[in-house]
């Protein structure tokens, strides 16, 4: 696996996802439909090896549950299967295209929301009906922003090459 | 380390779900308010001491029926004897039952007396020296709950401290911080007994100019809205003048925790019932 994101890049795309979903929380909550922990945990997953794509998915998912408020390792579980599992989807598929992006972005936004209402549901907490409602809003922007996410970030670390050199 | 995460990714997968969960369980307490990771354990680790009871259970049951048939003319004569007294004691504590009941207090003396009980055979006991649990072959889905006393014919054996569908971990009296509130049946002197971790009991608030001497049974007394009242708890086996100003009474159980094979779990003590289900 072509280790492409250095580990001071994560810690600090880390570092700035906390203080992003704390600025949303408390100034902009209607950011907070964008899963900012799913998209860069599964960024790293998909452009790392499957341990680090899980241990980001996990360092990532930590914060986002303090911050929420709910029990801490709900979102972390998640994000450590996304970011596991962003890393092998990154050998089976490959998908350039930003609607294609946008779209599994999209989907695994929904497992991952599923994961985590699963795991409350288990835990005996009441899932109330707004629940639903969020996810509903979340899954396409968490998709289409994501996919953006994935494209600009990748002009950024994979500039075209002027090939005429070589 | 990070070598072989690399190459084991699934182990580093495992490893992180395992803290995740480990770090939900110190949060999250179930309906029993035990905390999840003691309440999942319990439900993966019975199954293996039941299948281990299962199989043990059936080839010393096989060897004792067929194999080892000595003895046993003896214990059948014995049973068949013991059966009969029994039954005679049965017919006589019906007769004073009936006396009871057209007296005032026999809502109260039944409530207080009469509970139905459940028979369930012991699959696992912990080390004595960590704590005094066992785990029982019978669960939350045989009507059995948090808090349920549990006894045997000779006294009690504790409560239930945790239950999965299938199984039940007791607490044993002994257990440290396990209690019960115990009296003499004569003088009906009341105090606590606790368990301390070792195979004694102390029993506690008895007053140093209160008369207590070894060989005094220790009966329940129903104080704790846990044990029926009136059953065995043991014998005291020390009885001295305290340092403060209770006295410094030991009581031995009468039950032999290390031999328990069955138990009985008092399902519901306000149910009325004919005793042994």
């Amino acid at each position: 696996m072509n280790e492409t994101l250095r580990n001071s890049e994560v810690v600090l795309l880390l570092a700035a996802t906390a203080v992003a979903e704390i600025v949303f929380a408390n100034y902009l909550p209607v950011a907070l439909y964008l899963d900012l922990s799913l998209v860069l945990a599964l960024y790293i997953g998909w452009n790392s090896s499957p341990a680090k794509g899980a241990v980001s998915g996990f360092a990532f998912g930590l914060p986002q549950d303090a911050i929420s408020g709910i029990f801490l390792g709900l979102n972390g579980l998640s994000k450590t299967l996304m970011g596991f599992g962003g890393s092998y989807l990154s050998k089976w598929l490959l998908l350039e295209g930003l609607l294609a992006r946008c779209v599994l972005i999209g989907l695994l936004s929904a497992v991952d929301e599923g994961i985590v209402v699963g795991m409350r549901a288990l835990l005996g907490q009441t899932i109330q009906q707004e629940v639903w409602l969020r996810i509903l809003i979340q899954v396409p922007v968490t998709g289409f922003a994501g996919g953006v996410i994935f494209h600009f970030y990748d002009r950024i670390k994979f500039p075209e090459k002027d090939f005429r050199q070589v | 380390m990070i070598a072989l995460l690399q190459r084991k990714p699934f182990f580093s997968l495992a490893f992180l779900l395992f803290a995740n969960l480990l770090l939900l369980s110190v949060q999250v307490r179930n309906t029993e308010g035990r905390l999840l990771l003691r309440s999942l354990s319990l439900l993966l680790f019975t199954p293996i001491a039941s299948t281990v009871h299962f199989v043990v259970d059936g080839v010393t049951g096989g060897v004792k029926q067929y194999a080892l048939l000595y003895g046993a003319q003896k214990e059948n004569i014995l049973l068949r004897e013991e059966n009969a007294r029994l039954g005679v004691e049965l017919a006589q504590l019906r007769g004073i039952k009936s006396l009871v009941s057209r007296r005032e207090e026999s809502p109260m003396l039944e409530e207080q007396f009469l509970f139905d009980t459940f028979l369930a055979p012991v699959i696992w006991k912990s080390p004595p020296f960590y704590a005094h649990r066992l785990v029982i072959n019978a669960g939350s889905l045989k009507g059995i709950r948090k808090d349920d006393a549990v006894i045997t014919p000779q006294g009690i054996v504790g409560r239930v401290w945790a239950t999965t569908p299938f199984t039940s971990e007791v607490e044993l009296i002994t257990n440290d911080s396990a209690a019960a509130g115990a009296m003499l049946e004569d003088s009906r002197l009341q105090g606590v007994i606790q368990g301390d971790g070792s195979l004694t009991m102390t029993w506690n608030f008895i007053p140093n100019y209160e008369s207590v001497e070894v060989g005094d049974i220790v009966y329940t007394s129903g104080t704790d809205r846990l044990y029926p009242k009136g059953f065995p708890i043991g014998k005291v086996v020390q009885s001295r003048k305290g340092v403060t100003v209770y006295r410094d009474i030991q009581v031995e159980p009468f039950v032999d925790y290390l031999r328990l094979e069955e138990i009985m779990v008092v399902r519901d003590h306000s149910r009325k019932g004919e005793g042994i289900e």
